[in-house]
This record gives C-alpha cells, structure tokens and sequence, in this order.
C-alpha cells in the first residue's frame, strides 16, 4: 500500500474535469430516471418532483471527496485510509471495498429486475445480469479512459433522445396535476427525498475518480455542474411524470416506460418502450461501469496489486453473484432504498468521509504526493 | 505479434548457421569491385544465374577498353541506353582507363549515373532496373539511372469516385505517387523519407510528412513501427497495415488507406503521416479516427451546407447498415408490441406461412446477400452486373414466392445493402459487413437487450481503440468541441481555421477568411 | 468482436462456438415468432350470474392485403367473411380466465396490440378494481387502451362486424380516433377512480343490428362501481364541463325567423371557479365556446354584425340548458362527481378540501351550487355572409 505512494499509479488512464463529472452525473441519475417518481412519489405524492432539490444535499460527499483529495492527491480512499487510522483505516477501506460490490449488485440486480419483469420475462436473470457484467467487465479492463469515452459517446445521445421524448410527451400532459402545491406541507417532500438522496449521496465515488482528473483545479466547478445537472434531470422526469401520470405516479415502478408508452409520434409509433429500453441500457451501462470500475480499482489497491485489469472480469462473477441473492424481491430491494438504504448509503458515504477527514486534520496527516500530479 | 516472434527465431538461427539462401543482404556481398572486369564478371553471372531476363552485353569502349552493361530487359530504356549511352562510349576514343572517370562525369549524356563501389550495391541497382556499366581496369562501376518500368497511367481512382474535385488517382509505381503528391505539395517543407522493407521484395516504402505540421511523436512512432518490421515481401501495403496496427484483433481499420491523391495532402496537411507503398496504388494516411472513415473527399469541394446533409445522411446509413437487420428481428421477435399495429398485421400475413423463424430467416438472407457480391465483384466485369441483377431479382422474389423467406425481410436486406454501399471507405464497409453477424445474433437471441449490449460492445471496444497513440472516437469521445466541424457537421473552409488537435501547428490559416460583399463591392 | 480477448486460439473457438449456439439456446426464451402468436386487438371482460369472470378475447386474423384471392383460400379472402375469431372463457380472476383461453388456443395470447377493452354491465355494476388492477399490472398491457362498457355483453358486441372492416375492434377504434369524445383510456380511469374525485365516466357501446355499433351516452362509475348510466345529450354535456369539448354541430332556431341556423362549435373552453363563502360552497361554470356558421336557413344575412349576435344569444342558452340538464342529473342521480369540481376545490381550497374530501360524493357534491356562464362567439359565417339561394 504505502510504496505505491510516491511512485507510479496503478490507472494510467486520465480523464478531463467535465468526463468526471458526467460519469458521475450518469452514477447519480442512472437508475433514478426510470424509477422517478416511483418511491418519492409515494410519500410527496404530487410534490414529488421537488424531492430531488431536497435530496440533493446528499451531494455534500463529493465536496467531502473533494477535500479528502485534497488533502491526499493522486490517492484513493483506499489508499488514504489506513494512512490516517493504521490498521483500523485498511478495514475501513475494505468496507468500502463490499459496500461498493454491494451497491453496483443493486444497481445490477435493479436493471436484471426491469429487463426480466417488463421485456424477457422467460430469460434466465444470470444471463441478463451476465450480458452486461460482462460488457462492463470489458470496459473495466480497457480502463478508466474506455469507460468515460463509452459512456461519453452512448449517454450523451440516449439523453438528448431522451429529452426529445420528453417534449413529445407534451401532448399528454396535464399541467393542473401539479396543483396544490406543498399542500401537506414540507414533511412529506423531505420523506420522500429519502430515496433520490442516496443516488446523490454517490457522488462520494468521486474520491475513486478524482487522483485521475487532468484538471484539478475544474473539478469542484464540474462537480456542482454535474450536481445541477442531476437536480433539474430529476426534478424534469418527475415533473413529467407528474404531468402525465397524475396521482398514478406513484403506481407504476418504471414511471418513464409507462409515460413512453402513451406517446404516439405521428399517430404512428406507439408503445416504443423497447427503444427506451435500448437508450436506457447505455445509461445504465455506464453507471454499472462506474461502480464496476471502482470495486475492480478498490480491490486493486487494497490487495497491493500493480495492475487492476486482469481482476475486472472475476469480479464481475462476484457482482452476478452477489446480485442473485442481494435481494429475495424487487419489494425488499425498493424497501431498502427507501429506507434503511439511507441510513447505509450516508454512513458510508458522508458520515465516515467526514470522520476520516476530521481525524486527518487532528493527526495532521497528509499525502506524501504535491498537488498536480503526472498528466 | 506470437507469429513474428516466432519468425524473427527462425531466423535468427538461419543467420548463425550462414545460411545461403539469403542473398540481398549478405556480407559477402559487401565487397568492392574488382579492377578486372573477367572478375566482376563473374561474380555478377554467379548472383544471376538462372536468371533469364538479366542481359550482359560486352562492348569496347572506343574499340579498345572492355566493358559490360548488365540490365533487364523492360526495366531498362533500352533507347536511352543505346543513344545516350552505348553510342557516346563506343565512339569514344578513350584509351587510358584513367580518362574513363572524367569522361563519365563530362560527357556521358545521362542525368543519373552514380559510380558504385560494391557488388551488393550493383546487384541492388540492376534488379531495381537501372543498368550497370562496368569497365576494365576501373575498380568501380557506373550506375545509369534509366529504369523505364511497365506501369499503368494515371488514372481515376475506381473505388472513390467524386463529381466534383481531383481525377488523379496514385498508381502502383512510388515514385509516380511521390511526384503527385510533390506536386500537390510545393513546399521544401514536405518530407519524404525511403526505406526498403522486404527481404526479398525490396519494396520502397516512403514516409511523408510536412514537418512543422506533423505531429512529432506519430512520426517516430511510424518510423519505429515500420523499422521493426522483417518479413519476406511486401506485395500490398496491407502487409504493411497488418504490421503497424494498434490492436490487430479489431475489425476496425486503423490506418486510412486510399487512392486518392487530394485526401493523401488534405491528410498531410492535416498534421498527418503518410505511408507510400511501392507496387501499391493505396496509400495509408495515420493516424486515423473514426469520423473520417465516413467522410469522403468530395464533402470539402461541395457547398457546406449540402455536405453537412449528406454526412448526416451518411451517418444514418452507417448506422443501418450495421443494425437494421439485427433491429429488424429484435423488434419483430421480441418487441411486436413497438410495431404500428397495422404494419405489424401485414407483417404477420408476410410471416403466416414461413417456416424460419425470422433471425434465421434474415440471416439466411443476409449471406445469400454477401454471397452475391461477392460473386458480382469476383466475376468478371461482363458478367458482373447479370448475376447481381438477376439475383436480386430471382433470389429474392423466387425464394418470397416460394415462402422461405417473407417479403418485408428481403427488403431489409436491400436496404443494408444499399446503405453499406453508401459508406465511403470501403475499408469500413468490411468491418460493417462482419460485425452485422454477431449484432444479429445477440438481436435475434435477446432482442433489445442483446441489440444494445452489443451495440455498446462495440463502442466500448472503439472507445479503447487507438491510432498511432489518437484516440479513435476523438472529437466525439473524448470530446472535443474544437473539432465537430469537420466531424458532427462541414463547416465551411473559412471556419475550419484549426488544424486537429494532433498538430502542433495550430491554425490553418490566417483570420478573418470570411468573405463578404464588402471587400469586392458592387459593380 | 468481443473486446476482452482470451489468450489461446482454443479459448477463442470454444467462445465462437459458444456465441454460435447462442441463436439455438433462446428458442425456448423469449422469441415469439409473428405466426406463433394471436394477436389479440380487443378483450372483453364481464361477470356471470354466478360470480365468475368471463374474458373474451378478439383475435385478429392476418391476411395479406392486395393478394385475396390466392393468399386467403376459401376463408378469409373475398366479400364479408371476417379476419377474426372470438373466444371466450371463465374463471375466478382474469389471469386463470385467460389461462384458459390460453388452453383452447394453438397460438400465444399476444396483448400487446389490443387496442379496446369493453366491460360487461354486470361487472361494471359489480365493481372493476380487479380489471384495473390486471391491466395497470401486466406489463404486456397497453394502458392507453380505450374502455367501453356495453350493456349486453362483449362477445355480442365483438362478433358485430361492419361490412368493410376486417373486425369489430376496428369500427370501434376509429369512432374513438374521429371523435375524440370517448377517448377513455385504461391509464384515464386508473387516474380518475383514484383521483380527488374518486369517479369516473366511461363510454357505452351499444350494438344497433348485426353489423353497426354505436355509442349510447356514457357510465358512470363511483369508485369503481358503476352507478349511472348517461344518455347521450347528457353525456354530451359532460364532455363540455370536462373541457373536452370536440367539433360537434348545434342546431338552433332565432326567435321571428323561419328555418334553423346550424353552427359547428370549433373550439370550447370550460372553467371551473369554485367558492367556498363560509358554510355555502358555490362553483361557478364558465364555457367560452368559438362557432362557425354551417348552415343559415334563414333569410337573415350574416353581413350584419348584430345578426351574428342575435345567432348567439339562442346559442348560449340551448348549451346553458344542455350543461345544466347534465349537472343535475349527475349531482342528484348518479352522486358522482365526473365533472372534475373535486379537483378544482382541492386546488383552490387545499385546507376546506381536506375536511370535505372523505364525504364528497355523498354530502357535499349533490349540494354545490353550480352557477353556469356561457359565451358563444362566432367567428367565421363560412364563405358566404349571405343566405345562398335567394334574390338580393
């Protein structure tokens, strides 16, 4: 661990500012677009879309990754971990470690369960969830650069596609459902940003991306852009839904297919979920991949190794596992995230962050590295 | 990369054992010349026996000093040889060996004739099809610059055709192309560096570049690549591709190879290598990123707002040319439920007789598509165009008629035809044609699903792709805004001031290159 | 192609070999070849007398356009034969009905282009929560199928066929594509049985003779119980509080004059305003509706601007009263509030709202005072301002 501090980094590959920060945009989003409103929905009911402006304080953790970094250029939490807490500090980096294998096994698990329950009922979830661990497992080993290139060049167009569908779901909205406003006040609004903050809470992953960011001093700017970014994607998908389910939002466990399928282009094309589908995948894809990326890099750096490619496609047999018994349903897994999900989420990723960072600065212990490193 | 190791080994072991079957760059061969000429004589017709095109003719140099030229016939110009050379050295009344030296250099009406000291540098200049002269009691011999090989004229490049623009095409000889492109190119500044790769073949490989243009670091890494390789013969230079790639498992072309002169100096001018290839009218520009395999020349001669259309059209082509089939079964076997209701019940009535389940009917159709053309390009020129029209025709309707295959899957079929043929790198046609199969499959196995995944295979793999050390998807990802415009959209030549990114040479030309009705006024 | 590579040219093959046998493997997943499946195009659904669900369904029968003759045989081609079938069955709940059907069928049940669903009286009498909660979970279902209800049973109204129409669904569907009046969809009434309301309308289908359908007026549901049912003047005059008005001719006669002026309103907009004045609570019903002239058979020339005004003023009232004859009946009949006036409480008195809401169609709804406004503005007499036909 520590003789890796000086010298070479086990990611050759380095990103720019805005790369870091769509990726971790996608992280952030990924999931939430297809499920928005669904949980938030439940509690907020038609106030729901302004649930992710709540939530997105969440999104403090990457400022918390930002300081870390700060102080520990060019390092990990991994790696900085057991230099501020010894021993105690490697068993907390390998926590980090499981939770993000746990994590990207929700995220799998989620994408298998949509796929699964809405598209290939007959199909063998292992092979679902096998498909795209294996594509990720790809990326992964092309490194950090294949994957925000991937990501760069399949999300941007899913969204801009998205956004269009968007727009053409104008002609099914209904405006008046968003009224009253804030009728049983704030309270159920901050219940139901419960689950949209843990996806914002993930920001945290920015600790794993930021020791490769090419321009450092960008990177908090591009934060708070990708930060924004997600609030107004959140807060539109929900309006959306808003508009064109009404009181049915909270109903349906993938809004976004449900609103897609009342769309009719031209009184022609209907029912073109399976296109979202396929747009959705890439998004999902590149979220999968971030936290792939980040297991495979954390184990890398916990075990000591000098390479974290070959380990990408092991681990994500372990993810295809993990996934299989993550969960016993889709109700658990919804359960979780709406509510013990919280509690684990920011622990680990505010709470603990926060710690090391006041611990850090007790024992005033700092990186050996100076600011600016190779690129 | 196994396989060359494996023949650098064997060969290895060749030249500890002193092999003989290595004779171009023995170091036997490193000797000079003898005075004698009976000496030189011999050692020449030993290197050239059996050799039945390689012509000795012994002559008197004014009646009175033996000689020799050694030339093959058809590479030599044998008119010049005669009146520039023969006739003024028969004539002359030389009879001092030590005269023959001045008077090579003063009257000898030849512009190339270069003394030679050593055999290996004779034997070199003879099978290159320049004729040696060797004389009697002078220790070296005179190489005549007066090759005159078969080769084709310049003609239009076949494969890339264009309206508007630039009708020359590179032919098979290198020294032809290197004088296209000097003469496209008029500046000291553009360099052209040879070397010969082939142990047997010879072949001149010339590297071009403009300095102050090119990117540096390309450059030595082209040298660097090419130098490395050693194998027997390069005939084509995809021999030379296939050695110089980044990844050489991708389908994906790395190096832009084409025959057209003006892409060759628009790529130069660009910042970018170029290799030439003796004995190949292709030639390979790097490095290569992926949007320029769909532009074609012509998009910088037309109007901008028409070549931005036709790329973008382009562009949807590209796309269907790899996906519509795969498309095409993911969503009528998986995804009925997307098809407009009444497109989909005449669907069903196309189908409600077919035995094949539609992946296998598509793919069926696929191949028999492939089959055609490449029966059409393989046939002769005659009866090319009857096999494709009247497969098309009888193929697809018999086998309609007959119901093996329903209508609406021979139609996008053609329409994959069609848009394949509409990419302008044909290079990339290939790869569009192979990677169908596999997207086809994973379609027809998980529908959407295995359609995106694979589509997303794809790009992960071009996402890791590189060339010569540029990334290949740039300026899309990573993304570079600089460098849309030639790339999402044309911009028109006064907007495109910048070179890529790849060149340490900026900008292209100088400010303000807008016209304007207020520099000319009215008249 | 795959881009993590396996080392060995023996991995590579055993991975080839694999990926070619992946095509074989998913027969038995999920592909569905088009002349395996039925296509399915309408779903009837309606309780028996003894309490079981009976599923209905309407399978569409593909035959090749332009090539009858051959391609059809005996069946399907030539002159009234239809291209569908009906089938039905029963069951305890929808799914083991369908499952049923499923039994008597050679073909897959395929509901993804199922375009009408029609519920039977008895069901819609006796509660359709269960219908909706099949529909709104199925993920093969589409929720923007239209609903209707019909008072004799499904199957009847499925095996109506108009001559020139390959199935019944498709006279059906196009009524609702023309006018939009009954564009009722599952997602609608999802929507308004949970809604502020706690209503909902939906269209009634009756069958005339053996090949026409028509639409008789409209059901109307209190939850998910259908309560009333409204003729069609009255549900007329629903779809002018519900805002959705559709282009539709009214005839009227002016006071002195001879002959009917016929206008086509082309553009209707309806407000609600609610009020609560302390214990009275008040709605107010605004119509604002643009006309055009479509026939004058009057003598009367529409060159005169006070002309056009004296059109008018008959108009409004003949709407005033079609409004209020269906307010009336709907608050005092039926006790449902389809008119959507809980929604405009809810909206403009949140806090009143919560106090009303859980005895609103029983107390509070048949008590509103509905005060109704109409304003008829015409825009364009047609092409001619003058009576056509007549002397100057």
């Amino acid at each position: 661990m520590k003789m890796k501090g000086g010298t070479g980094m086990i990611e050759r590959g380095r990103i720019s500012a805005g790369q870091m920060a769509l990726i971790l945009y996608v992280g952030c989003v990924g999931v939430k677009i297809l499920t928005a409103p669904h949980l938030a929905a439940k509690w907020a009911g038609r106030d729901m879309w302004l649930t992710p402006l709540v939530a997105a304080v969440s999104g403090v953790s990457f400022y918390v990754a930002l300081k870390l970094h700060r102080r520990f250029p060019g390092e990990t939490i991994i790696q900085y971990s057991p230099r501020i807490l010894g021993w105690f500090g490697k068993g907390i980096a390998l926590l980090y470690w499981i939770v993000y294998i746990h994590a990207c096994s929700f995220v799998i698990r989620y994408y298998a369960d949509l796929v699964n329950g809405v598209f290939l009922p007959e199909t063998p979830p292992a092979v679902v969830m096998g498909g795209m661990a294996l594509v990720c497992a790809a990326a992964v080993r092309g490194g950090l650069e294949t994957i925000v290139r991937s990501a760069q060049f399949l999300t941007v167009p899913a969204f801009a596609i998205l956004v269009i569908f968007t727009v053409l779901s104008s002609t099914e909205w209904d405006v008046e459902n968003l009224f009253p406003i804030l009728e049983r006040g704030i309270g159920p609004v901050v219940r139901g940003a419960v689950n949209p903050s843990i996806w914002f809470s993930e920001y945290f992953l920015a600790a794993f991306l930021l020791p490769y960011v090419k321009e450092q001093d960008k990177a908090g700017r591009w934060g708070a852009v990708a930060i924004v970014g997600s609030i107004l994607t959140l807060t539109v998908f929900d309006l959306i839904s808003v508009f064109v389910l009404g009181n049915q939002s909270a109903t349906f466990l993938y809004p976004l297919f449900e609103t897609v399928r009342l769309i009719s282009l031209a009184g022609f094309f209907e029912h073109i979920d399976a296109f979202i589908l396929a747009m959705w995948l890439t998004i999902i894809f590149a979220k999968i991949c971030l936290f792939q990326y980040v297991a495979v890099l954390g184990s890398a750096q916990w075990l000591g190794l000098s390479d974290y490619k070959p380990l990408s496609l092991p681990i994500a047999f372990i993810l295809v596992a993990v996934s299989i018994w993550t969960a016993p349903n889709l109700s658990f897994l919804n359960r979780f995230l709406d509510g013990e999900g919280v509690f684990y989420s920011h622990l680990v990723q505010v709470v603990i962050p926060l710690g090391l960072l006041a611990v850090a600065g007790i024992r005033k212990v700092k990186g050996t590295r100076e600011e600016g490193n190779a690129s | 990369m196994s396989r060359f190791r494996g023949f650098r080994k064997r060969r290895k072991r060749k030249n500890s054992g002193n092999d003989p079957d290595i004779p171009s760059t023995g170091e036997d061969l490193q000797v000079t010349l003898h005075p004698e000429l009976e000496k030189n004589r011999r050692v020449m017709k030993d290197m050239f026996e059996r050799c039945c095109d390689v012509t000795f003719r012994p002559f008197r140099i004014g009646k009175k000093i033996e000689a020799e030229i050694v030339y093959i016939d058809n590479m030599a110009d044998i008119e010049e040889l005669n009146d520039h050379a023969l006739a003024p050295l028969m004539k002359a009344s030389l009879t001092h060996p030590e005269e023959i030296e001045r008077f090579l250099r003063e009257e000898l009406p030849v512009v190339s004739a270069k003394p030679v000291q050593t055999f290996d540098e004779c034997v070199k200049q003879v099978v290159a099809g320049d004729p040696v002269l060797f004389i009697d009691g002078w220790d070296r011999a005179l190489n005549l610059g007066l090759r005159k090989w078969e080769k084709r004229g310049v003609t239009e490049p076949e494969s890339e055709p264009v309206i508007r623009g630039s009708k020359e095409g590179f032919i098979e000889s290198a020294l032809s192309n290197t004088s296209l492109l000097r003469r496209r190119i008029q500046s000291p500044q553009f360099k052209m560096e040879e070397m010969r790769l082939g142990r047997y073949t010879q072949t001149r490989v010339i590297v071009a570049y403009i300095e102050g243009v090119v990117n540096e670091g390309v450059l030595d890494e082209v040298k660097r690549r090419l130098e490395r390789i050693d194998i027997d013969g390069v005939l084509e230079s995809g021999y030379i591709e296939e050695l110089i790639e980044d990844n050489p498992y991708s389908p994906f072309p790395q190096i832009n190879v084409t025959e057209r002169v003006d892409t060759v100096a628009a790529d130069l001018l660009s910042g970018r290598v170029a290799i030439i290839t003796d004995g190949s009218p292709g030639v390979m520009t790097m490095p290569l990123n992926f949007p320029t395999l769909l532009q074609a020349a012509e998009d910088y001669y037309v109007r901008f707002t028409y070549a931005t259309a036709v790329r973008w059209l382009r562009y949807l082509l590209f796309f269907f040319s790899l996906t519509a089939p795969s498309f095409y079964v993911a969503t009528i076997t998986f995804h009925p439920e997307a098809v407009p209701t009444e497109q989909l019940f005449n669907f069903a009535a196309a189908r409600e007789k077919i035995p094949l389940p539609t992946f296998i009917e598509a793919l069926l159709m696929e191949i028999a598509f492939e089959a055609l053309r490449e029966a059409g390009l393989r046939l002769p020129k005659i009866v090319g165009p009857a096999v494709s029209i009247v497969g098309a025709l009888i193929i697809g309707e018999a086998a309609v008629t007959a119901g093996l295959v329903s209508a609406p899957v021979v139609i996008v079929v053609a329409i994959t035809g069609i848009a394949s043929f509409s990419i302008p790198r044909y290079a990339l046609g290939f790869t569009m044609r192979v990677l169908r199969f596999p997207l086809l499959i994973l379609s027809g196995s998980f529908g959407m699903v295995g359609f995106s995944l694979g589509l997303i295979a794809l790009v992960v793999h071009l996402a890791t792709l590189r060339s010569f050390g540029a990334p290949y998807l740039a300026p899309l990802a990573p993304f570079r805004s600089q460098e849309l415009k030639d790339a999402l959209w044309r911009s028109p030549r006064w907007k495109m001031d910048q070179r890529p990114r790849l060149s340490p040479n900026e900008y292209r030309q100088s400010p303000d290159q807008k016209p304007g009705p207020e520099q000319g006024g009215e008249r | 192609m795959r881009p993590e590579r396996l080392k060995g040219a023996g991995k590579r093959a055993l991975c080839l070999l694999l990926m070619a046998s992946l095509p074989i493997l998913p027969g038995c997943w999920d592909r569905k070849e088009l002349n395996e499946i039925a296509l399915i195009r309408a779903v009837g659904i309606d309780r028996t007398e003894d309490g079981q669900i009976e599923v209905t369904i309407l399978q569409a029968i593909p035959v090749r356009a332009g090539t009858g003759g051959e391609g059809g045989g005996g069946g399907g081609g030539g002159g009234g034969g239809s291209q569908q079938m009906v089938l039905s069955a029963r069951g305890i709940t929808i799914p083991e009905a369908k499952a049923k059907l499923q039994e008597k069928m050679g073909r897959r049940i395929f509901t993804g282009h199922q375009e009408l669903v029609v519920l039977g009286k008895r069901l819609a009498k006796t509660g359709i929560r269960e219908a909706l909660d099949f529909f709104a979970r199925f993920p093969g279902f589409r929720k923007d199928a239209f609903l209707f209800v019909t008072e004799s049973s499904p199957k009847e109204i499925f095996e109506t066929v108009a001559p020139g129409e390959p199935t019944a669904t498709e006279t059906l569907y196009k009524m609702v594509k023309l006018e939009r009046a009954v564009d009722i969809t599952i997602m609608r009434v999802l929507q308004e049985v949970s809604g502020d309301a706690e209503a909902a309308v939906i269209p009634v289908v009756m069958k005339v003779n053996d090949t026409t359908l028509a639409l008789d007026g409209a059901a109307v549901f209190r939850g998910d119980k259908m309560v009333d049912h409204l003729d069609r003047k009255a549900a007329e005059g629903l779809l002018w509080i519900r805002n959705e008005f559709i282009s539709r001719i009214i005839n009227t006669r002016l006071p002195g004059e001879r002959g009917y002026v016929s206008l086509e309103v082309t553009r209707s907009e309806t407000e609600l305003i609610p009020k609560i004045e302390g214990k009275k609570r008040r709605i107010l019903l605004k119509v604002t509706a643009e006309d055009d002239v479509h026939f004058n058979g009057t003598r009367l020339s529409l060159y005169n601007p006070s002309v056009v005004d004296r059109i008018a003023r008959p108009m409004e009232r003949i709407l005033r009263d079609r409004i209020r004859r269906t307010v009336k009946k709907v608050q005092k009949k039926s006790r449902a509030d389809v008119l959507g006036f809980a929604r405009a409480f809810h909206r403009e008195y949140p806090e009143e709202w919560a106090k009303m809401k859980d005895h609103w169609n029983e107390q509070v709804f048949p008590r509103l005072d509905v005060d109704i406004q109409v304003r008829v503005h015409i825009r364009r007499p047609g092409v001619t301002d003058r009576p056509a036909g007549l002397p100057e």
